[in-house]
């Protein structure tokens, strides 16, 4: 085992020391679908799973589910032979598909992962749903409203569990942050803002030899197969929103353009939208992928303070002052002579923004391997064995991805789109 | 009120601490009860004493503060009296100041006198940064200023900016203000702005040092936003009391460091007992400290954020030094007058004006130091 996998593990095995989560899974239930308590009642079992679509994402997931030890991954299948030849060398024993349909007949499936372009998320999910299996399903849900809706009332149709990709909501930070949000401590959400700026093509290597695979490997460039930035990027940062304020947006205006990438593409390389909630809270996503230095940031700004979600700290709005006086009384009434440390430039209550924040989560684990996506495998494989779907986690996953179909309507139809009710569920 | 606490949690040394806000910042006071002010009670009014003190002072000295002294002062134009007592002791003593530090103190460093003056020399330009030539040398435009010899407190401040002296007379070419002493009167242009904040918190300490004074203590911490701060007697289990920068700094960075005092450094650290506290401390990884003994500190420079904030009164453009300055000695107002004066003029006039004061060093700590 590499030093990754043993990392890995030992993160979710730390899941369930982080005493502050015990708090925050019962305010968000669907975490305590993945915590060492839940995966204990599983002994004995294992989710004998499927993964559709071993491309870029359903490759980290069979890395994850490796290091899951109530999980079985026993069928692999793409259409793509070169992907699936690389998934395969990883799970050797699996049995290997080129035809998803095939795989939904397998009786050994109890589950799948269906990690393939966004157009084909609606028809595999109903057909996995109505072959009986379980299902876990890339973000974004799928390609219009409407289709969203169907998979979530065959979900209830069929009694069978449907997770979203949204991993954010399985991030140990978030949910500690969320927590505290929601509790009021930093004050009313007054804005929620995020952004995703790149600075590259957005494209994959289409081998030289067989150019016309270039749609299958693409397919984020075209509107057949995906709607750009707000499908690809947007769902996940929507999602934010929602989860802080408790409310969904009413509305959204948007504007989106090829600023950049002209090369053929039908996706737009600059995007902006608001979104507003019932009490008028703004919420905004932006993204370009021609210029990266803002970068990635996710932040709810509440009243008294900033949270910025994946910097994992909270920066108050005032600054509170902290001399080392109170050292020199602790150390004074141990009887120590002590130096204490305050001197610098005058600190100043008006202009002293809090620089350096509050870390939300200590020892929080950087990067893919600590935002939530092990813990939403887990949370999957669990509920597979014990065929309970996790709570609200749906509900989430559907919202987010209706608010980035939203938001692309709006650009594409440049006019303010309405949450509409029968997309309430 | 602000904050308070007793405590006699260690017998042999039982203390009182107040806080609180003042001065757009945060002021803190630690003493050791004595004299009269002895238990809970007293040291509690002592408290008090303290903060309506302060808060006296800022309602005086805050230019933010359209009904202050000040800010009325900044908004009248030509010849006013000047309200109180010690609002004209601290403008004769800031007169006294921009003297001896050779123009680089200055409590209308912020004016703007680019505006109100026509065919100046150029050396115009206040805080909204309109530049002045870059020709304009601060050293050598610092020589034009009028010198004074000896100690700061030798001289006269009877013409402010200027070589004509007396009420009616013909003002330095650039002065944006002028005192008029029979009459308590000033007299300022348009632009100008007289912007105490480089001495209202060492006054203020001088003045809490008069209150505890009084009320009978002799041991005592004061410090004024980290920038200003006074130690009065010495700490209760020491010899002095010892300050830290809020950052460490430590002192193999710095050649400007005292090597004598982080040699003891590594002994400080000691329980009453007498055991070392610190094993195997060696004085070269130590971090800066100061002591302050009956004396006063204070600090100036960029501000928490890294920005500058204080104006070079020779160029009217913001300092940007790469050192922070700390100056030591025995009063709180010359110590800030001076940190600033320091840091706003050049490192080779540090001798000369350093000199106007007997009794004053200072510490450069370079900026790198802190990061
Ligand atoms: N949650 C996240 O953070 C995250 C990150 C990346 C991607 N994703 C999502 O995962 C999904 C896949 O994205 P990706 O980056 O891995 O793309 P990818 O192109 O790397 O992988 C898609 C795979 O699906 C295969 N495929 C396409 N059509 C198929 C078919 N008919 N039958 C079987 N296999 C087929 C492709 O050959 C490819 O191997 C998308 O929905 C994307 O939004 C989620």
């Amino acid at each position: 085992m590499n030093k990754d996998n043993i990392n890995r593990r030992a993160f979710l095995e730390r899941l369930g020391s982080i005493g502050a989560l015990t708090a925050a899974a019962g305010a968000f239930p669907w975490f305590q679908s993945c915590t060492p308590k839940a995966t204990d009642e599983t002994k004995g079992n294992v989710a004998r799973l499927g993964i559709i679509g071993p491309g870029s994402r359903g490759l980290l997931h069979i890395r994850h589910l490796l290091d899951i030890d109530n999980a079985k991954i026993v069928a692999l299948c793409d259409n793509y032979p070169a992907n699936l030849e690389k998934a395969a060398a990883l799970v050797p024993g699996a049995k290997l598909y080129t035809d998803w349909r095939k795989l939904l007949e397998d009786k050994e499936v109890d589950g799948v992962i269906i990690a393939t372009p966004l157009h084909l998320h609606y028809e595999m999910t109903i057909a996995a749903l109505e072959a009986g299996k379980h299902v876990f399903c890339e973000k974004a849900m799928a390609y219009t409203q409407e289709q969203c809706l169907e998979m979530y009332r065959k979900h209830q149709q069929t009694g069978k569990v449907l997770i979203i990709g949204q991993q954010r909501m399985f991030d140990p930070k978030y949910l500690l942050a969320m927590k505290r949000i929601r509790s009021g401590e930093f004050g009313p959400v007054v804005n929620v803002r995020g952004y995703w700026f790149r600075n590259g093509d957005w494209r994959r290597e289409v081998p030289a030899d067989h150019p016309e695979l270039e749609r299958h490997i693409n397919w984020r460039l075209y509107r057949e197969y995906s709607r750009g930035l707000m499908t690809e990027l947007a769902c996940h940062q929507l999602q934010n929103g929602t989860w802080a304020t408790g409310m969904l947006p009413e509305k959204v205006i948007g504007t989106g353009n090829l600023v950049y990438w002209k090369d053929g593409r039908e996706v737009q390389d600059s995007v902006c939208c608001i979104y507003t909630f019932p009490n008028g809270v703004n919420m905004t996503f932006e993204s370009v992928i021609s210029n990266k230095h803002l970068g990635m940031g996710e932040s709810i700004l509440c009243k008294e303070a900033t949270i910025d979600l994946p910097g994992n700290r909270i920066y108050r709005e005032h600054a509170t002052y902290k001399s080392g006086m109170h050292h020199l009384i602790t150390d004074i009434e141990k009887g120590i002579f002590s130096s204490t440390a305050f001197a610098g430039t005058s600190w100043a209550a008006d202009n002293n923004r809090d620089l350096h924040g509050e870390v939300i989560l200590e020892d929080a684990v950087p990067g893919i391997e600590g935002d939530g996506s092990i813990e939403l495998m887990q949370t999957f494989c669990n509920s597979v064995i014990s065929g309970e779907q996790p709570k609200d986690v749906l509900e989430e996953g559907y919202y987010g991805s209706i608010l980035c179909l939203m938001g692309d309507d709006a650009i594409l139809q440049e006019r303010t789109v309405k949450m509409e009710k029968d997309w309430i569920i | 009120m602000g904050d308070f606490y007793f405590s006699e949690k260690n017998p042999r040394a039982p203390i009182a601490f107040c806080a609180f806000d003042a001065m757009h910042t945060r002021f803190e006071a630690l003493w050791v009860p004595d004299g009269g002010c002895l238990v809970y009670d007293e040291c509690r009014a002592l408290a008090e004493r303290i903060e309506s003190e302060i808060l006296r002072m800022d309602a005086i000295f805050n230019r933010h503060d359209p009904a202050s002294p000040v800010a009325r002062l900044n908004g009248s134009r030509g010849r006013v009296k000047v309200e109180g007592e010690e609002l004209w002791f601290l403008l004769e003593l800031g007169e006294q100041f921009r003297k001896a530090s050779l123009g680089y103190f200055d409590i209308a460093a912020l004016s703007n006198r680019g505006s109100a003056l026509q065919g100046s020399s150029g050396r115009s330009a206040g805080a909204s940064g309109a530049a002045p030539g870059a020709a304009e040398d601060a050293a050598c435009a610092s020589r034009e200023m009028p010198r004074t010899e000896g100690p700061w407190a030798a001289e006269d401040a009877a013409d402010a900016y200027g070589e004509v002296p007396g009420p009616g007379g013909a003002w330095a070419a650039e002065a944006p203000f002028r005192l008029i002493h029979g009459s308590h009167e000033i007299e300022t242009r348009r632009g100008c702005i007289l912007d105490f904040g480089a001495i209202a918190k060492g006054y203020a300490l001088e003045r809490v040092r008069k209150i505890l004074d009084e009320a009978g203590v002799r041991n005592a911490l004061l410090n004024f936003g980290g920038s200003s701060a006074l130690g009065m007697g010495h700490h209760p289990l020491g010899p002095h009391w010892e300050v830290r920068p809020a950052t460490p700094v430590p002192c193999e960075n710095s050649a400007l460091l005292h090597t004598e005092q982080a040699e003891e450094r590594g002994a400080d650290r000691q329980t009453e007992a007498g055991e070392s506290a610190e094993e195997g401390v060696t004085p070269k990884k130590v971090e800066r400290c100061f002591r302050l003994l009956d004396s006063a500190m204070s600090v100036s420079g960029k501000n928490r954020e890294g920005r500058d904030h204080i104006v070079n009164p020779i160029t009217g453009r913001m300092a940007g030094a790469k050192a922070d300055i700390v100056v030591q000695g025995r009063s709180a107002i010359i110590c800030e007058a001076l940190s600033t004066a320091l840091y706003a003029a050049p490192s080779e006039l540090h001798k000369e004006i350093i000199a106007n004061f007997g009794g004053y060093t200072f510490t450069a700590l370079p900026r790198e130091a802190l990061q």
